[in-house]
């Protein structure tokens, strides 16, 4: 790998440190730090920290984020020098809520296909139910389709929804639904900065094909005590940030419960009573500032959903992450993070009709990873990323086991499944000219099941077994190399506009089992095996960027095509409950997806917002479906617009609202019916053998959502701010299908389409508070 | 197991205080007429019968066209069985009640209107019952699983050797519940081997003569039943499986392009009755 930019460098000094809060002392990501007279600028990385090179001389250092005032001074740099900058609030309404800026981002950084989400708008934006959901928001961005109305589920470019890598403090959400997906596990209170990437995603991150949804808790702040939080419709949230030692440590604590369930206790009806039914999550993050060059994170997220219908059935599902990190100084140009993660999930549920068939059933991934990430800044055109990082997953698929004596089920263990899944990178930035600059690199991921295990081999048709193959404890029982190139450009026009282009080859190798249409908290996640080969994608992506009046306006538009291989798809009618041999009910093939994306924002003024438009296709080939032809995914949809705006029209008073329109999902819908035993049922077109699938579609999805939101007045030197939001969803009352079934209508006898629509006119009111 | 699924399903229903339901139309693509086959050929001493009829559009009301003039031949690979259809109605039946023996693989042919079906049946033995009780439950202790009525329990011994599958027909005063819920089958997965005392969920709204059938079905018709019965009570909803043709036996040999729907089913049946008492 040539590193010529560092030629240039030899004589270099460094300029680097840390941008933080003023009031907080949390550290600000995104900041742009710029050399004026040398033309050279850097961002702030995920903690804050900023490294440049350039001839001795003396500088005017301007720093600036959206929503802070911009700071400027004049440095003399003879020798290496770090300076730490502290940021001061902007203006009222954006009030200490991080604004993470792209002004600049849009057209210089060689990344594409990204989007960050701010944070603060979206606690503007109006919600379901009142309950801010970021994925909710990331649904709004270009190339993004939610799961269905409502659903916090989403497809990428489309991905489907396992392809989706999202990472909290590191750690991988294998879920990140509460009730049954209308709500996600992530409490925008505890989050500080979110980006999502769908394309020339960088090497450092692998694992899955479509996207990296990359979330990262607040810190907490180091200076001064804050609470904040709110009284919603259906849940309330509190946010402590505690200072433990001033400017060197301080604790961060997050929790949100629903309490839907307290509303069912007030009903006559003793059925309705005596349900439960509610989510809590928990965040946790400490920081410590060990020495100027070490500081230690350590964070966690916990969070359950309990379904109980009276003693007879429960159903309980949830993640428990722990992130410890440490980041490191070797020297003012090179940043290290070594990071220890543990990621849980489970899901149960258990049954009790009489003592004789009380049963209960318990699934659970466990993974525990050991990464290290290196930021080299070699030169002011130069910096190299490289590390790796090792997982040891651990996955108990099913245990179904009796409960009671009396019980007359048996106890049953599917085998467990070992794998250590590793990968190591290195990717190199480099900004030869002001007009290119590249970022390509390299990662390499190699997957091994370990024993003990026992793996059939099948005949050519892949169900019917020849042989059993067993393997020991630690056994190596197959390897898989990933060999994943990832390379992006970009050419700047002038300073309001480039050319971006990437490719990159990604490799999945944890596969979602769900045969049912809408993602459910009870679908199975499970590794690659001797029988399941890992996925794996290669994207292409080109775009054009532009920046208006001023940095005000964004517009970005980008082609991509994407190749998925090994895509899972099912056979008619699989069952895939409970199953040792699942691989029996898979079907394998590929799929493509390809579309145009365009994306118009502005960050700046009274009125902000984005629209963004994808036309887009996702289709599949699957040996075995629909005669091996291409057929649309189930998320192939040819129209997707979301529109987004705030207006903020006084200091009290903002106004938010959100319309998206989307065509319709394609389904499977009978050609006909018949009857068997006086039940009607509906009958599919069949092809070579198997049902046709996905030939017809759900009508277009369309709604407008509006939020108003009212900052009570407070005296200027007051700690205790607070303010009203209220909501509605679905403004216009579309009746948008969230089922379609085709049944018999038990009165006159007469055959029919039902259609089931969920939310009309949701009205939410939610109170919140902050005090500094 | 089935009803765990169903009960995931009925989260949503407690949760939909906004969920609305109206009927739509909406353009379906229309298939050709497709044979549909029902049959369930026993041990018991009955007159075996096969019913014949025709898919519809799903928008055309009323009663499925019997399929009529159709030639069809039962045989146990000995002994040939004509099934007749006298009255033109699509039913097809032996003119005399025959005892079909268990433990064989029964071939069922069709020829109508020019292509010829096949579909084959193993006939299994079946585990006796051995016993049955109940009990009523009164408007104070209903639960959202159990409403007023009386409960049938079974007594039975799984085989010890795993791959049974089961399917119960409950009649009150020889009329037999017929409502989807009342389709009971299961496989013994999770039970195999055991003896098993299970309190049948079917409201029994009355006192009188109970009778349960139990019938050892194949794995093919267990599929069958169970896809059936989900697509039926289920299809449509986004957390139920992928809509798809319920696994049939039944093939076109004439024209393999060419397909049918239902299933020819074959099951040795056990039989036990209690007389509820008020």
């Amino acid at each position: 790998m040539g590193l010529c930019g560092s030629m240039a460098a030899q004589k270099a000094v460094t300029l680097s440190g840390y941008v933080k809060d003023g009031t907080t002392g949390e550290e600000l990501i995104g900041a742009t730090v710029q050399l004026t007279e040398a033309s050279v600028g850097a961002y702030t990385n995920a903690y804050g920290f900023y490294s440049l090179s350039v001839p001795p001389g003396t500088y005017k250092v301007v720093i600036s984020l959206m929503g802070y005032q911009v700071q400027s001074q004049v440095v003399e740099l003879t020798q290496s020098k770090t300076l730490n900058v502290e940021m001061k609030v902007e203006g009222v309404t954006t009030e200490t809520i991080e604004v993470r800026s792209d002004a600049n981002a849009n057209v210089d950084d060689v990344r594409m296909s990204s989007n960050a989400l701010d944070i603060a708008q979206v606690q503007e934006l109006p919600a379901l139910f009142g309950e801010i959901d970021v994925l909710k928001t990331v649904q709004l961005l270009p190339g993004v389709q939610s799961a269905g109305d409502g659903n916090a589920g989403f497809y990428v470019r489309g991905g489907s929804a396992d392809q989706n890598l999202i990472l909290l403090d590191e750690a991988t959400v294998y879920n990140a639904s509460h009730l049954l997906g209308f709500f996600s596990v992530f409490n925008a209170d505890a989050i500080k900065d979110l980006e999502l990437q769908k394309g020339g995603i960088p090497a450092r991150y692998g694992g899955r094909l479509s996207s990296v949804l990359d979330i990262r808790m607040k810190e907490g702040s180091n200076r001064i005590f804050r609470m904040q939080g709110g009284i919603g419709t259906i849940s309330s949230r509190a946010t402590l940030e505690i200072p433990i030692v001033k400017d060197r440590g301080a604790l961060m604590v997050s929790g949100r419960r629903t309490y839907a369930d307290l509303f069912l206790k007030l009903s006559p009806d003793k059925d309705v009573r005596n349900n439960q039914l509610f989510f809590y999550d928990l965040n946790l993050k400490g920081n410590y500032k060990l020495s100027e060059k070490d500081r230690l994170y350590l964070s966690g997220y916990f969070g359950r959903d309990v379904f109980k219908n009276q003693d007879i059935f429960g159903l309980h599902w949830g993640n428990g992450t722990g992130t410890l990190r440490w980041n490191h100084l070797f020297s003012d140009k090179l940043f290290a993070n070594v990071t220890l993660i543990y990621s849980d999930f489970r899901y149960g549920f258990n049954f009790s009709q009489d003592a004789g068939e009380s049963a209960e059933f318990l699934s659970r991934v466990q993974d525990t990873q050991l990464k290290l990430d290196f930021s080299h800044f070699i030169g002011n055109k130069s910096t190299l990323y490289y590390g790796g990082s090792t997982i040891y997953h651990y996955f108990t698929p099913g245990i179904f086991k009796p409960v009671g004596s009396e019980s007359f089920f048996n106890e049953l263990k599917l085998d467990k499944r070992y794998a250590l899944e590793s990968a190591a990178y290195i990717d190199h930035e480099w900004k030869p000219t002001a007009r290119w600059a590249f970022r390509y690199g390299l990662r390499t991921s190699h997957f091994r099941q370990l024993g003990p295990a026992n793996e059939r081999t099948y005949q050519a048709d892949g169900r019917t077994p020849v042989d059993t193959l067993t393997f020991t404890g630690g056994q190596g029982v197959k390897d898989y190399l990933g060999l994943e190139p990832r390379v992006g450009l970009r050419y700047k026009l002038n300073e309001q506009s480039s050319l971006k282009a990437s490719y990159n080859r990604m490799y999945q190798y944890m596969h979602l089992v769900s045969n049912s249409s809408s993602p459910l908290p009870t679908d199975l996640w499970i590794p690659s095996s001797y029988n399941i080969a890992p996925q794996y994608a290669d994207q292409i992506a080109a775009g054009y960027f532009r920046n208006l009046l001023g940095n005000k306006w964004e517009f970005s538009t980008e082609l991509y095509y994407k190749w998925l291989h090994n895509q899972i798809d099912y056979r008619d009618n699989a069952d895939i409950f409970f199953r040792q041999n699942l691989e029996t009910e898979f079907l394998r093939g590929t799929g493509r997806a390809y579309g145009a994306e365009f994306h118009l924002r502005r960050n700046e003024g009274k009125l902000t917002g984005w629209i963004s438009y994808t036309l887009g296709r996702v289709q599949r080939q699957i040996p075995g479906i629909n005669r091996n032809e291409w057929y649309p995914a189930n998320n192939d949809r040819r129209h997707n617009l979301a529109v987004v705006a705030s207006w903020h029209f006084t200091e009290r008073w903002t106004l938010a609202g959100s319309f998206v329109y989307m065509t319709g999902n394609a389904v499977t819908f009978p050609e006909g019916k018949y009857t068997l035993q006086g039940f009607t049922a509906p009958a599919y077109a069949q092809i070579d053998g198997s049902t046709r699938r996905n030939a017809a579609r759900f009508p277009a999805y369309h709604r407008l959502d509006l939020a108003a939101t009212h900052n009570f007045p407070s005296k200027p030197d007051s700690k205790w701010k607070h303010s009203l939001n209220i909501s509605l969803y679905n403004a216009y009352g579309r009746k948008n299908p969230w089922s379609l079934s085709f049944q018999k209508n038990e009165d006159t006898g007469d055959t029919e389409i039902r259609m089931v629509y969920l939310f009309r006119w949701i009205p939410a009111v939610t109170w919140n508070f902050q005090f500094n | 197991m089935k009803r765990i699924s169903l009960s995931i399903l009925s989260l949503l229903a407690l949760l939909g205080t906004t969920g609305c339901e109206e009927v739509v139309t909406m353009d379906l693509a229309e298939d050709k007429p497709r044979l549909v086959v029902e049959g369930m050929i026993r041990d018991a001493s009955e007159r075996t019968t096969v019913t014949l009829t025709w898919t519809t559009p799903w928008y055309k009301q009323g009663p499925p066209p019997a399929a009529t003039g159709a030639t069809l031949r039962l045989t146990d690979g000995e002994t040939e069985w004509a099934l007749l259809d006298d009255e033109n109605t699509g039913i097809y039946r032996t003119p005399t009640p025959v005892s079909l023996p268990a433990g064989k693989e029964y071939l069922l042919t069709i020829d109508i209107e020019g292509h010829r079906y096949e579909a084959r049946s193993l006939m299994k033995p079946v585990a006796p019952i051995l016993n049955l009780s109940h009990r009523y439950v009164s408007e104070e202790d209903a639960s959202l699983t159990r409403e007023q009525g009386y409960y049938l329990t079974l007594y039975a011994q799984d085989p010890p050797e795993e791959g049974d599958y089961y399917y119960w027909k409950l009649f009150l005063d020889d009329s037999l519940f017929d409502g989807i819920g009342d389709v009971l089958y299961t496989d013994d997965r999770f039970v195999n081997g055991n003896s098993i005392v299970w309190e049948i969920p079917i409201t029994i709204p009355r006192a009188g003569q109970v009778r349960l059938e139990q019938m050892a079905i194949t794995k093919g018709n267990y599929d069958f039943l169970a896809a059936f019965s989900i697509l039926v009570q289920a299809n449509g909803n986004p957390f139920a499986p992928q809509p798809a043709n319920p696994p049939t036996n039944i093939r076109c040999v004439s024209d393999p392009e060419n397909y049918a729907f239902g299933y020819f089913g074959a099951a040795a049946v056990a039989q036990a009755e209690v007389a509820i008492t008020p």
